[in-house]
């Protein structure tokens, strides 16, 4: 009986693609759709994973899903984090001018609209600079790297079942019919 | 619901409805996004209820597959492959 094939191969490139889409600024706003970015890897891992299976092997489980999005989502938050931090040191805060623009806007928004009080949308401007600044420290890096992994394998883990779902499930094979008797 | 009844009568969705769920939301999302269709508070309501809607009745069955799977290390046999 053959053995399934490794895991690891297509779980590190669900990773890549979960810390590309959410490492890059301007394509991490896609995970702003329900964390679209990190559904997608873990997808995109299951995908991968069903490809090197061959007809000899036993077929691929949920459970293989399950683990595979978790994998991916675990490399996905280390690649994101690194990712960011060498984006912000490259290129300085790009991000956190997108974020503060976008801030901006939203708080102008409402502002005019009025539905929010003063004393609130001050809070929230003050709140949001704080983040920003230490968003920028070791501390703050340490901090998201472990929203991170708490936060990727989860979605990952789902992003997984509905690839499985969609690219994994075989239908069950008809029973063999018996002989006929003649 | 999908956290109620058996779990030996585990029921598993047709690819082609997860994806008929997943696909008017990520429609509307990008053609906002492209600045080709300005998604209304109304578009998104009913995309997001299709979606979330349909969706646990989806996962729920997998995840409570692959959790017998890990925990009992044997083949969970699959009653049937449609919703």
């Amino acid at each position: 009986m053959f053995e399934k094939p490794s895991k690891l191969r297509p779980a590190i490139l669900g990773g890549l693609i979960i810390g590309a889409i959410s490492g890059i600024p301007g394509l991490n706003l896609l995970n702003c759709c329900c964390c679209a970015g990190i559904l997608l890897g873990g997808a995109m891992s299951v995908y991968l994973y069903k490809h090197e299976f061959t007809g000899e092997m036993p077929p691929m489980e949920s459970s293989d899903a399950l683990i595979l999005g978790i994998i991916a989502g675990i490399v996905g938050a280390l690649v994101t984090t690194f990712l960011s931090a060498m984006i912000s040191l490259i290129l300085g805060p790009v991000e956190t001018e997108m974020m503060r623009n976008f801030m901006v806007k939203l708080t102008q928004k409402l502002e005019d609209r009025g539905s929010v009080p003063q004393g609130t949308l001050d809070n929230m401007r003050d709140q949001f600079e704080m983040a920003m600044k230490e968003g920028g420290t070791v501390g703050g890096i340490l901090r998201s790297l472990v929203y991170a992994l708490i936060l990727y394998p989860i979605f990952s883990m789902l992003g997984g079942l509905i690839g499985y779902g969609i690219f994994g499930r075989k239908k069950p094979a008809a029973p063999p019919q018996p002989p006929i008797q003649l | 619901m999908p956290l109620s009844g058996a779990v030996k009568r585990l029921r598993f969705p047709k690819p082609m409805l997860m994806i008929a769920v997943i696909l008017p939301m990520v429609v509307d999302a990008v053609l906002n996004d492209a600045g080709l269709h300005a998604s209304t508070t109304m578009t998104r309501v009913a995309t997001g209820l299709l979606f979330g809607g349909v969706m646990p009745w989806c996962i729920v069955p997998l995840l409570i597959e692959a959790c017998l799977q890990l925990i009992y290390k044997k083949k969970i046999p699959s009653p049937d492959s449609g919703v």
